[in-house]
């Protein structure tokens, strides 16, 4: 499904992303993690054709990427809702612009809004709502696109922990109901175990390591002594380069 | 949303009582004809506004309207041009800074003498005046929009046009409306000082008259009407605001009660 060849990006003179190569196949979710300024926000901006790289191939679905990709739906760190339109008006917007007609319109919000469980905000405005209820607003506007590609920048990160768990199951119930390809970027091991079938590490603009994470999809997963165990390790991935420091 | 007005119109009410009892306390206190008793100002009022105060109110509203649309049709475009085009702020900024301190008002003879004694100076002058801060706060409103709010609409697959329908223009909206109150005071300033040299109406002229006859309670009856026209121009801006910016009304309300 999107296929990274030789990604080198560039902000002004400093290099973001230092030739970066990786595969992910359809339908399987990919959690990008590293710590703050590793080029993880930089690659899933490349990835949803808002920067575009100084050298290397990028490809989705086949596809070379050539700015936006209406089966891309990329949903950001701070939920990217506008504050002037309802959560409904928010939700439509992507559906508006591509030009569906009224009816099937008011059909898939209605329908995104019952599976997400946030009806009863329908006629809220953003700022009325709590943040893990804002996330669940950009996940239906996101939905409401059926896209083939889901990336999430951060998803859980302002969120409190109990919320943060439940965020992260829905994440896999949604996949579960909703086949398609994620990819997000974390800065939380437990997020990247728990929501990503292949964890992709990072640092400093190059790709640390790729692991396989076999157990994804478990929703009773954190009770498991597993998870530790692919928690450990990714955090021994992630601080090798230290030692040798 | 009535809540909203219910609560313009009880500020609105308290406003004007405690204006009318400074107003009645000083009509005692300096005992001079220079400050007439309220009531009777507001007795001459209503007697001289169906046939007199209403022309000249609507001669200067007329006025006021025309400068402050074309003012805000062309500030706003020329401010969303500044603001969205770097290329263009750098070229157009500078000039605007520049023009922006210099004391236009003192360039009515040579208005009145490039466009006519009639309406159309006094039209233009107001709007040379107003349109300056309406071309900043809109440059400044478009500059401030958060680069993520942008990414979150390309990424919805906007064109340009649904990026200002859906994104920009309501973006300013809240930038637009608080321009638009402050111009309405400078205009009606403006207005009312241009008024006073070659027409025999508007409300500026009115009052100016009244004072050269020392008719200090048909004077007051007119100070009346011009602030009466600016009151309702303000409701009418607070009532825009009601129905374009309801976000902005509610976000208001949570940080009262918060």
């Amino acid at each position: 499904m999107i296929d990274v060849k030789n990604l080198t990006v560039y902000y002004g003179s400093e290099r973001a992303l230092d030739d970066v190569s990786f595969t992910i196949e359809k339908n399987t979710t990919c959690a990008i993690i590293g710590p703050s300024g590793c080029g993880k926000t930089t690659l899933l901006y490349c990835l949803a054709g808002l920067l575009a790289p100084l050298s290397g191939n990028m490809t989705v679905g086949g596809q070379p990427i050539s700015g936006i990709r209406l089966d891309t739906a990329l949903i950001l760190q701070d939920y990217g809702l506008f504050p002037w339109k309802t959560v409904w008006k928010n939700i439509s917007l992507g559906l508006q612009v591509r030009g569906l007609d009224k009816a099937k319109e008011n059909q898939i919000v209605e329908s995104i809004l019952r599976e997400l469980g946030i009806e009863k905000y329908k006629k809220k405005y953003p700022m009325e709502l709590s943040g893990g209820q804002k996330q669940r607003v950009a996940i239906a506007r996101s939905l409401a696109l059926k896209p083939d590609l889901l990336l999430m920048d951060e998803p859980s990160s302002a969120l409190d922990a109990i919320t943060k768990e439940h965020l992260q199951n829905l994440i896999v119930k949604l996949y579960k109901a909703h086949p398609m390809t994620i990819m997000m970027v974390t800065h939380s091991i437990e997020e990247a175990v728990f929501l990503g079938q292949k964890i992709v590490i990072m640092d400093e603009g190059k790709i640390k390591m790729i692991l396989d994470n076999p157990h994804f999809g478990d929703e009773d997963l954190r009770n498991k002594q597993e998870f530790y165990n692919i928690c450990l390790k990714v955090r021994q991935y992630m601080n090798s380069g230290d030692q040798d420091e | 949303m009535n809540k909203h007005i219910s609560r313009l119109k009880l500020d609105t009410v308290y406003g004007l009582l405690i204006l009318l009892v400074l107003w009645e306390l000083l009509h005692l206190l300096i005992q001079s004809t220079v400050i007439p008793e309220p009531f009777m100002v507001i007795k001459r009022f209503v007697n001289l506004l169906p046939g007199t105060l209403m022309s000249h109110m609507l001669a200067s509203l007329v006025r006021i309207i025309g400068a402050i649309g074309i003012s805000i049709v062309s500030g706003v475009a020329l401010g969303l041009f500044t603001g969205v085009n770097d290329k263009a702020d750098k070229l157009i900024s500078p000039i605007i800074y520049v023009l922006y301190p210099v004391p236009k008002i003192a360039f009515l003879p040579v208005f009145m003498i490039l466009f006519g004694l009639g309406d159309t100076s006094k039209i233009l002058i107001v709007t040379a005046i107003i349109v300056f801060q309406i071309i900043v706060t809109t440059r400044d409103g478009v500059r401030e929009i958060p680069k993520g709010m942008f990414y979150s609409a390309r990424s919805l697959g906007m064109n340009k046009l649904e990026l200002y329908r859906h994104l920009i223009i309501p973006a300013i909206m809240p930038k637009i409306i608080t321009s638009l109150r402050i111009s309405i005071g400078t205009s009606i300033a403006v207005l009312f000082f241009s008024e006073n040299y070659a027409t025999r109406y508007g409300i500026g002229y009115f009052i100016m008259n009244c004072w050269t006859f020392i008719n200090y309670v048909d004077m007051y009856a007119g100070i009346l009407g011009l602030s009466l026209l600016g009151y309702v121009l303000f409701k009418v801006v607070d009532y825009a605001e009601v129905k374009l910016c309801r976000w902005v009304m509610i976000a208001k309300e949570g940080t009262r009660n918060a």
